[in-house]
């Protein structure tokens, strides 16, 4: 797996934090860590409940088409597991001495994880993933740079590019991905174990006897020949390997209607059908024929522009979301 | 799976037996607020011995053989339980209470957004006042199930007992006042504790529910339960099933403490051992239901039914509309069994009433033959609560591959408790109280209301909820499927309103006869 899989963009980013204090404009002072994730902790949600809705904000990440998921981990430090474990016995004979600490893996600094997956762009040269960067940056520079000024080396970022760039420097691969709407599975193959033993053993062959050929041409030993055999089998069973590796890694192909303004879309289309066919029970065919024609005026299901959910709400069918009440739990007081 | 082998003299009664059910179908719950921990424990001393335990009642119709000291079936029977707070105020040693799972610790208050407490007329300003925050806490629950005298009235014993308790607080709190207090504030006929009763006919008692529907058919079979000949009869149709069709008991740990669970390990407890061992949580829950409403939106919904399915009578479309939102025909029989009139009549000509096979075929059914529920619709009660081989993720492998029930074992949960109220009443004070014990209330109790009941994703239905005992805000629908070659399309039924809401409730733990009588010395050692 890749970056890239399935037609979407799987960003994972590490962006090293500065470690100097924070001055705040009342005055105080506070860590690069705790200052990000304040800020992380303080971005509106999306339009996921009434309340939500009553406190009039929008998550700023709705305001872009591309994004599906995205997440942010502050990572302070590895989890140290403690001592790596042994057999007793053999410690004690290797006079192994259990008091003297082991090293513990630290990270010079917290780190903040990015990650994000988003619609890919085959046509572009990096997949999408700076067409994105800049589209995000467009809409949301404010948010971005709140939430990113304790990053070392975001200081110099000025616009949309620039953002490109510098999170461009903090991507590492991402090495398994999971995408939710990949529906249907494509047909795909992988090779058999025979496929693999037979591969290996065709290599060997064909490697042996080219190996044979030249040595009856300069007049080997029998001894060298068993050493081009045993040559041969090495080469051949990396191939194999390196054949497997690149199958491995070659993504999935774009599954159908899975970027974000065509899930939108659908998701709209069943919201709205749900509630024609409940109201069209029982309807003669001169009024299932009208009332199916103008819903796809009103719909439109073909076209991603026309009517569609729009990114950060739950729903879009005109149904009043339910309210949930804040319900006091028994005083602490026994 | 290696059979339990239970000693049902240290198990309270009441987890392993549906007393509601089975000749007590009169009840009455009491709460209790301990003011005092020595008098707190005073009283669980005195009550302890009185419990009645899981010993089998000599029977010859059972062939249980009365044994050496044979138990005799009480007229009443008395079971404890404790909230958290009440084993706080008794006194039980921190590292013990540390030990006790977080949904326990929290209450069913503090769960409200879990169990959709916090949503349409489910929240604690409907509650009786007894349950309400702003109330003493409840600590202990004593709960009495009575037989019928031949009036079908609860039997004189019934009061007597609640007299006996009553004075064993007063002589409490006489010497310490306050000391142990009994909760007033239940709706119903009385404010001082939770009536509740078996719906009579002439009567005599029956498994009928308010809606109109015979009730709590099916209830796991565990290990231990019963005796070995009995059990694995009964374990068909309510037990774990394998992808051939196999049933087997469940394991003993999902319901009762300190045994091995689904998945072959004993769950870590609160210390010590003994404390937990052959203990069970179980969630008390007030269950309204909106008798009116049901009426009402099944009167206008069977029309518009009757009308697209084109049934011979409207009571034939009313009868199937129940059957598909339960999953069930009124009297028991399951659509999976039987999916239309037709054949509903015919499985009841075929089974006799009271005959064994009848109470097998009530129960042993599975759901692969029926993946998309066109006889039984996969969002119908039934389905949701108990999944059966449903949620199988290999179902498509062959059937010695598949998963069964796997899925399901890990969620399941003894029911007990009965309904209270009239159909009738004019206060509209009627509804069941459901106990529903298990081992870990979040995984089994709540992971079943809110995913299963409250939510539709595991059954490819979004957000729907259960048709009967969901939550339906705006919106609410229940779709029912229809076999193509029928003709009919799928039935949507919409705007349902609420039909059953919360009314109070709280999370107990029902302790050994061990742990009970170490509760009572204050004997409980954690270390």
């Amino acid at each position: 797996m890749a970056n890239i899989d399935g037609g979407h963009y799987f960003l994972t980013t590490l962006i090293p934090l500065t470690l100097e204090p924070v001055r705040r404009e009342d005055g105080s002072f506070t860590s690069p860590s705790h200052l990000l994730r304040e800020m992380l902790a303080t971005l509106p949600t999306a339009q996921q409940s009434p309340a939500c809705v009553a406190a009039g904000l929008q998550s700023p990440f709705s305001r872009c088409t591309r994004t599906h998921f995205l997440r942010a981990v502050v990572i302070d430090q590895p989890m140290y597991n403690g001592r790596d474990g042994g057999n007793a016995l053999l410690q004690g004979l290797r006079k192994v001495n259990l008091l003297a600490h082991e090293p513990v893996d630290n990270l010079s600094r917290p780190y903040l994880m990015f990650c994000a997956d988003f619609d890919a762009r085959p046509g572009e040269p990096d997949g999408g993933l700076a067409s994105w960067a800049t589209g995000l940056w467009d809409r949301m520079a404010t948010e971005l740079r709140a939430v990113f000024s304790p990053c070392i080396g975001f200081g110099s970022v000025r616009d949309g590019a620039a953002f490109a760039a510098w999170l461009q420097r903090c991507q590492i691969e991402t090495t398994m991905s999971f995408n939710d709407y990949y529906v249907p599975m494509p047909d795909l193959h992988g090779y058999t174990a025979r496929q693999v033993v037979l591969a290996f053993a065709a290599g060997t062959l064909a490697l042996s006897a080219l190996a044979g050929w030249g040595l009856a041409r300069s007049g080997g030993s029998p001894a060298w020949m068993l050493l081009a055999i045993l040559a041969a089998a090495l080469l051949s069973a990396l191939g194999v390997m390196a054949m497997l590796w690149f199958k491995g890694r070659r993504p999935f192909p774009a599954g159908a209607n899975t970027d974000l303004p065509s899930v939108l879309k659908a998701l709209h289309v069943q919201q709205r059908f749900a509630l024609l066919a409940a109201e069209l029970q029982g309807a003669d065919d001169a009024a299932l024929h009208a009332r199916f024609g103008q819903f796809l005026e009103q719909v439109r299901p073909d076209d991603l522009a026309g009517p569609t959910q729009p990114p950060g709400v739950i729903r879009s069918d005109g149904i009043g979301l339910v309210v949930h009440e804040a319900v006091a739990a028994k005083a602490v007081a026994i | 799976m290696t059979r339990s082998t239970l000693e049902l003299a240290d198990i309270q009664g009441n987890i392993l037996t549906a007393y509601g059910r089975l000749g007590f179908p009169k009840a009455r719950y009491l709460l209790f607020h301990i003011g005092q921990a020595a008098a707190g424990r005073a009283f669980v001393d005195a009550l302890h011995r009185r419990v009645t335990t899981a010993l089998r009642w000599p029977s010859s119709r059972k062939a249980i053989s009365p044994g050496k000291n044979p138990v005799t079936r009480p007229a009443v029977t008395l079971n404890l339980a404790f909230t958290f707070r009440g084993l706080l105020a008794l006194g039980l040693p921190i590292r013990s209470l540390r030990g006790m799972p977080d949904d326990f610790i929290d209450g069913m208050l503090a769960r409200a957004s879990i169990l959709g407490d916090d949503v349409l007329d489910n929240t604690p300003e409907h509650w009786d006042p007894v349950w309400q925050a702003d109330k003493p806490s409840v600590h202990l629950l004593v709960t009495l199930n009575a037989q019928a005298d031949a009036e079908g009235e609860a039997v004189p014993q019934l009061a007597a007992v609640t007299e006996e308790i009553l004075a064993l607080t007063a002589s409490l709190n006489a010497a310490a006042p306050g000391a142990v207090v009994l909760l007033e504030g239940h709706r119903g006929p009385s404010s001082r504790w939770q009536e509740l009763s078996a719906l009579m006919q002439d009567k005599q008692p029956t498994a009928a529910e308010h809606f109109g529907f015979i009730d709590a058919i099916g209830d796991p079979i565990f290990s231990g339960q019963y005796p070995q000949g009995e059990e694995q009869g009964l374990a068909i149709g309510q037990g774990a099933v394998d992808g051939l069709g196999h049933w087997r008991p469940l394991a003993t740990g999902e319901f009762l403490l300190g045994w091995a669970d689904e998945a072959q390990e004993v769950a870590g407890a609160a210390m010590p051992p003994d404390l937990s061992r052959n203990g069970s949580f179980f969630s008390y829950r007030k269950l309204h239901q909106h008798v009116d409403s049901f009426e009402r939106w099944i009167g206008q919904a069977s029309q518009r039914f009757a009308a697209a399915w084109r049934f011979d009578s409207l009571a034939d479309a009313r009868q199937t509309l129940m059957a598909k939102m339960a999953g069930r025909w009124a009297d028991g029989v399951p659509l999976i069994a039987a999916p239309d009139i037709a054949a509903w009549k015919a499985f009841n000509q075929r089974y006799a009433p009271g005959t064994p096979q009848r109470a097998r075929a009530l129960v042993e059914f599975r759901y692969e033959g029926d993946p998309q529920g066109t006889r039984c619709p996969m969002t119908s009660h039934l389905r949701r609560m108990n999944t059966r081989d449903a949620l199988d993720p290999r179902a498509s492998a062959e059937p010695a591959e598949r998963m069964g029930s796997a899925l399901n074992n890990r969620r399941r949960i003894l029911r007990r408790g009965l309904p209270y109220g009239s159909r009738d009443a004019a206060d509209g004070e009627h509804g069941i109280v459901m106990l529903s014990h298990c081992a870990s209330l979040s995984r089994q109790f709540e992971f079943v209301q809110q995913q299963w009941l409250n939510f539709g994703l595991d059954f490819n239905a979004g957000n729907e909820s259960c048709p009967l005992v969901g939550n339906h805000a705006e919106g609410a629908r229940f779709v029912i499927a229809a076999d193509p070659a029928s003709g009919h399309a799928p039935f949507i039924a919409s705007g349902l309103p609420q039909f059953v809401s919360t009314r109070g409730g709280d999370y107990f733990f029902a302790p050994s006869m061990t742990a009970l009588r170490m509760i009572a010395m204050g004997t409980v050692d954690p270390t």
